[in-house]
């Protein structure tokens, strides 16, 4: 069963107590670049990571990170440049021991979890009993990054939450005789907070063995907490590289050139006060259901509200009460639209256009007697598409958007319609920092107009775009906040205070 | 506390996964008791080798058919591929039975080229096995331009070989089905196979190939779209390449009814020869119950459609 | 390799399902095999009543089987109310001609016990294995309306070559002898039409004047070998006959839609065709000439004879329904425009048919219509 040797790690180098510079390379990239078709993914990369250390790497959707992760990982090969793998020109063999656990997870869903293991790390499971060696495998490992995890060898994936999935996937990347390299891409983004504990926990434990670590992420003070060294993406070149000791989130902001608006900026927050006023468009009165206890709530006429919490407390039950008003103890005064969050598998129709997958919701409100106009279509297209500064346009397919713009063609789509309720579930997972900044004023500006929007989000940050703030957590409101109450730091002190806010 | 409520989830989910081929189980065990109420003989193992026996050809195409389903693509020719080994059965093999053999082999090789063309030259499974039926009807009417033929020796006594209690189409119909549980749900190509049709990013990312699999399952299609032509050849005693055209919608319904779905990466092999006895019962039970020949075709579309309605409100409740 | 039932609900359904079927099959097999062997000896020696008739038929979709299995439907209910038979069923397979269908369908007949079986196959060699099958359960098999590879059954038939015959010589006379024919083949690839056409080729032979400008595929039926010969028409000059089988109302409409004059042609013989000879006066050596739907009576006493123990020949050809001009107003007046021709057997009709077929003597002539009454 040699799969499971790893953590007592042969591989260690010995002089552990050498500065990070000091120690041996394990992967490359010298003046790498890559094109797919006109698009530069890559202009010229030059990125060392060094044995035992963890590397954080940062940068807008769209400055070349997946590219810059496929090409170290050996599943793409370069234009120009090099790639070395110990200081050697690597070939496939050598990148065996470089592992990637992706952000849209790499598994097959039809598959048991066990299953899934056999696809991936089959070079470390014996030709017979195979099914047997991977599930204890896989156990033991997971096991050993997420404790209580809840996941059975034998599940199949589609059955799992976003959040073991995840965790499968990166257990999965970690299932190898010898692990040089790890690239952990936007891990934590579906994984509850104390599964990220874990699994930067053992992220420690790897490195002290001798393996390097890439992280990417959008949560900025999360790879500042975990990293050695942070390297900035920027257009497809490494634009920095500075030990992550002494840096702060506004300070690595910067390095990647966002203009971050702080809430107050975008502020044409309502009054607070102004919230109990309003023309009530929906409510829940005492909701008890799977995943809810005596929920109450209410949405009022141009109020934006925020669903809070550590994820999967109930926020998204609410939604689903919202968009589909079926019981008796929920009412819903107008028309709704969703924004689901999982863009890959519900949002865009790929085959359509920008401008056919921004329409469809609005098409009905647009058109007369049954008959489609494309005229006024094509007029509000525009309008949006410049709005949002969507790339490409209204012709261009959807599929040909980096995934920040997509994400902003879903959202208009719920905003071009004539809804009066628009339910946002986790909508900027994974969305860079200038889109994000565009959806913020979208969303008061629309607010203004008189809609209601209920939006929840996993990033407690966000939520200072609120007029409102419910508190969940195991299915209950636990606190309710309002104007300048909302601070990411109260919304974490109500979500883990075991007493609930009473306030 | 999440992780306490969370083992019931799986549980329920493979229940509902379970759903379609325990639905179809249950509208075969009402139609086996109809069939006994109205005959008695029905349960005899005479009895049951007669209602069975003309199932099993059917039940081993629903597995090859179920086969390609599991890696995403349909198999629009697999009814005339059949009739084509009918064919070949009750002519080469007669006249000269290791041409005959080379020709059943080179068949199965035909499945796995047209596997290969489909991924290189990126058809649609759809089109490319419609034209491949058209091929099969060809190759067949060239050989045998009107049914007939006689079918050699020992395939006609494993068609009319009868043990002594135990009905003699439970046997085929079950090794078959263990046969394709092993390969798969069991094995590593199996794992490979429903791995393309899961997801083949994966697969790739994981420096699998998928050509392998796609050729992998298209000769295990081939394979077993032999075997289902050599034992309709036992049965009709003949060949006719028309005898098995309507196998072709016939295995899908089957496959569907077992619980395989369209999108590939599900295997069903018990759940597929459920669904295949299911379907081939259905007309047993019709004219057991006097319904008139001109509304078979309809009554049986109408207890397909309640199946899979009843398919449909398990899962619902289940979900 | 483990088995873990409790993870595996549906595997565990289905295996549930498939032992439980085993289970039934020896448990019942063991209590029933002797007494449903008892009872098919019992049954075809009549022991517990009248004999119970099961009627297979391949196909139904077209009008020659509709009104061969409303004769037999007939004649049955009629043999049931005289006391000969105690029951008949009547099964037709579903779709289109398949002998998979046909064969699943006797086999659920065979399931009730018939005492005599009587088939009107959709292939001539495929259901060999079923009838064997039926006869080792002693169960009277009597295959009509074409051959079949079956040495157990006995076989009723009309001669695809009289019907070649006929289609061809009457209507070569009535043009005299010279001119040019389209010849219309069957439903081409199966063994009658081989036949046809093959009889057809050597009467064409004899009539050296005849010259053959098309050959189409009409496939025995009236739509489609319209289609055909309209498609050829353009093609050639001028038509004095259509030599086909049992398609010449589609012919003849052929021709009239293209605006010229109606050849001799072979109709159906079934009341829409004869009614439009008649009307139009289409008097220039047409004939109408099909096969026999009466078979399927002749079939039943045959069985009957074949319970009753009578020696009967194994193979024996019955005389095709052949309308000529003289006999066709008496045909088109009591036939309805969808019901075919018959010969109206009875049960001493039959007889001497039969004798005939032993005797080798002249073929028995029914009576037309019009001298029945």
């Amino acid at each position: 069963m040699h799969v499971d040797n790893l953590p007592a790690g042969g591989t260690a180098p010995p002089e552990t107590d050498t500065g990070p510079a000091a120690r041996p390379p394990v992967v490359t990239a010298r003046g790498v670049t890559k094109a797919y078709g006109r698009t530069r993914a890559l202009t010229g990369v030059d990125l060392e990571v060094r044995a035992g250390e963890v590397l954080g790497l940062v940068g807008h959707n769209g400055a070349g990170k997946s590219t810059l992760m496929r090409v170290l990982a050996g599943l793409e090969a370069c234009d120009t440049g090099t790639v070395l793998v110990h200081g050697s020109r690597a070939s496939a063999e050598d990148f065996r021991s470089v592992r990637m656990a992706y952000q849209e997870t790499s598994l097959c869903p039809d598959l048991t979890v066990a299953e899934n293991m056999w696809v991936s790390s089959r070079h470390c499971l014996p030709r017979l009993g195979w099914r047997r060696a991977a599930s204890d495998a896989v156990r033991r490992r997971l096991d050993e990054m997420f404790p209580g995890h809840g996941v059975s060898p034998r599940d199949r994936v589609e059955d799992l939450s976003l959040a073991r999935r995840q965790m499968v996937e990166i257990a999965r990347a970690c299932l190898v005789d010898r692990l040089d390299l790890l690239i952990l891409d936007e891990p934590t983004e579906s994984l509850g907070p104390d599964a990220a504990r874990s699994l930067y926990a053992y992220v420690r434990r790897l490195t002290e063995t001798g393996t390097a670590v890439l992280l990417i992420s959008h949560r900025i003070r999360e790879v500042l907490s975990v990293a050695d060294r942070v390297a900035v993406l920027r257009d497809g070149a490494v634009t920095a590289e500075r030990p992550a000791a002494g840096l702060g989130e506004p300070d690595v902001l910067e390095l990647m050139g966002a203009h971050v608006a702080t809430p107050a900026a975008t502020g044409t927050r309502a009054a607070a006060g102004g919230a109990a006023a309003r023309e009530t468009v929906a409510e829940l009165r005492g909701a008890t259901g799977p995943g809810l206890r005596e929920v109450t709530l209410r949405v009022g006429r141009g109020e934006v509200v925020g669903l809070a919490g550590l994820a999967g407390q109930g926020q998204q039950e609410v939604l689903e009460r919202l968009w589909r008003p079926v019981r008796r103890d929920t009412t819903v005064k107008v028309t709704r639209a969703y924004v689901p969050g999982d863009r890959q598998r519900s949002g865009v129709l790929p085959l359509w256009s920008v401008g056919d997958n921004l329409i469809v919701t609005a098409l009905r409100g647009i058109a007369r007697r049954g008959l489609r106009r494309p005229a006024e279509e094509r007029a509000v297209v525009g309008d949006w598409v410049k709005r949002l500064a969507i790339r490409g346009g209204a012709e261009a397919g959807i599929t040909e958007l980096s995934g920040g713009n997509q994400q902003k063609v879903i959202v208009a789509r719920a905003f071009a319609s004539p809804a009066g309720l628009v339910l946002l579930d986790d909508p900027f997972r994974g969305v860079d920092v200038h889109t994000k900044t565009d959806l913020y004023r979208l969303i008061r500006e629309e607010a203004a107009k008189g809609r209601s929007i209920v939006w929840y989000s996993s990033e407690n940050a966000e939520m200072a775009h609120c007029d409102r703030v419910y508190v969940f957590r195991a299915g209950r409101i636990v606190a309710e906040l309002t104007g300048e109450e909302i601070s990411e730091e109260r919304i974490i002190a109500v979500s883990f205070n075991e007493d609930g806010g009473n306030d | 506390m999440a992780q306490l409520l969370a083992p019931a989830l799986p549980d329920r989910a493979r229940m509902r996964r379970s759903a379609p081929a325990a639905v179809s189980a249950v509208a075969l065990i009402a139609m086996i008791g109809v069939c006994s109420s109205l005959q008695p003989g029905v349960l005899t193992v005479e009895g049951l080798t007669l209602v069975l026996s003309a199932t099993v050809p059917l039940v081993i195409a629903a597995q090859a058919q179920m086969t390609l389903m599991a890696v995403g693509d349909i198999d629009l020719g697999i009814g005339n591929f059949v009739g084509l080994v009918t064919v070949v059965s009750a002519t080469l093999l007669v006249s000269s039975p290791l041409v005959g053999a080379l020709v059943l082999a080179g068949l199965v090789a035909a499945y796995a080229v047209l596997g290969l063309l489909i991924h290189l030259r990126e058809v649609p499974a759809l089109i490319a096995t419609l034209g491949a039926s058209f091929v099969w009807l060809g190759l067949g009417l060239f050989l045998l331009p009107t049914p007939g033929g006689t079918t050699p020796g020992w395939l006609a006594s494993f068609g009319a070989w009868q043990p002594a209690g135990f009905p003699a189409p439970l046997l085929p119909i079950l090794v078959v089905a263990l046969l394709v549980y092993l390969l798969t749900a069991r094995s590593a190509a199996g794992v490979r196979m429903r791995g393309l049709g899961s997801n083949p990013v994966a697969l790739r990312r994981a420096g699998l190939r998928p050509l392998t699999s796609r050729v992998i399952a298209y000769a295990t299609a081939g394979a077993l779209g032999v075997l289902s032509g050599l034992v309709l050849a036992s049965q009709t005693g003949g060949g006719d390449v028309s005898s098995a055209s309507s196998y072709t919608l016939m295995t899908v319904a089957a496959v569907i009814l077992g619980g395989g779905s369209f999108s590939g990466g599900n295997a069903v092999p018990w759940g597929a020869a459920i669904g295949g006895v299911t379907l081939g019962l259905v007309s047993v039970v019709l004219s057991l119950l006097d319904v008139r020949s001109d509304m078979q075709s309809a009554v049986q579309g109408v207890i397909v459609l309640a199946v899979l309605a009843g398919r449909v409100v398990v899962g619902k409740v289940l979900r | 390799m483990h088995m873990r039932p409790t993870r595996r609900p549906w595997r565990a359904a289905s295996a549930a399902a498939i032992s439980a079927l085993a289970v039934l099959a020896a448990g019942c097999g063991s209590g029933g095999s002797g007494s449903a062997t008892a009872d098919a000896a019992g049954g075809s020696a009549g022991g517990g009543g009248k004999p119970f008739i099961a009627l297979s038929n391949g196909f139904i979709g077209n009008g020659w089987r509709q009104t061969m299995i409303a004769k037999f439907e007939a004649a049955a209910e009629q043999a049931k109310t005289d006391g000969l038979i105690g029951k008949y069923k009547v099964v037709n397979a579903p779709g289109e001609n398949s002998a998979t269908e046909q064969v699943a369908q006797i086999k659920s007949l065979l399931l009730q016990k018939p005492d005599a079986l009587l088939i009107d196959p959709a292939s001539p060699t495929a259901l060999q294995p079923v009838i064997q099958q039926a006869c080792t359960a002693g169960v009277k098999v009597v295959v009509f309306d074409s051959a079949i590879d079956a040495p157990c059954a006995h076989v009723l038939q009309n001669s695809f070559v009289d019907w070649a015959t006929y289609a061809a010589k009457p209507l070569l006379e009535g043009i005299g002898g010279k001119g040019s024919v389209i010849v219309s083949r069957g439903v081409v690839g199966s063994q009658p039409e081989a036949e046809m056409l093959d009889t057809t080729k050597k009467i064409l032979a004899d009539y050296p004047g005849v010259k053959t400008v098309a050959t189409v595929t009409g496939m025995c039926d009236g739509a489609t070998a319209q289609k055909a010969v309209l498609g050829v028409l353009s093609s050639v000059p001028k038509v004095d006959g259509v030599i086909g089988c049992g398609d010449g109302y589609g012919v003849a409409q052929a021709f009239a839609t293209a605006g010229k004059p109606v050849p001799a042609v072979d109709f159906e013989t079934n009341g829409r065709a004869l009614s439009y000879w008649r009307d139009n006066k289409i008097d220039n050596g047409s004939v109408a000439v099909m096969s026999d739907p009466g078979q399927s009576v002749a079939a039943l006493w045959e069985a009957l004879d074949l319970l009753g123990g009578k020696d009967v020949p194994k193979q024996m050809t019955f005389p095709i329904v052949l309308i000529e001009q003289k006999d066709r107003d008496a045909w088109a007046s009591v036939l309805k425009p969808d019901e075919y021709a018959a010969w109206p057997w009875t049960q001493e009709l039959f007889r001497q048919q039969v004798e005939a077929v032993k005797t080798g003597g002249k073929p028995v002539q029914p009576p037309i219509p019009s001298a029945v009454g």
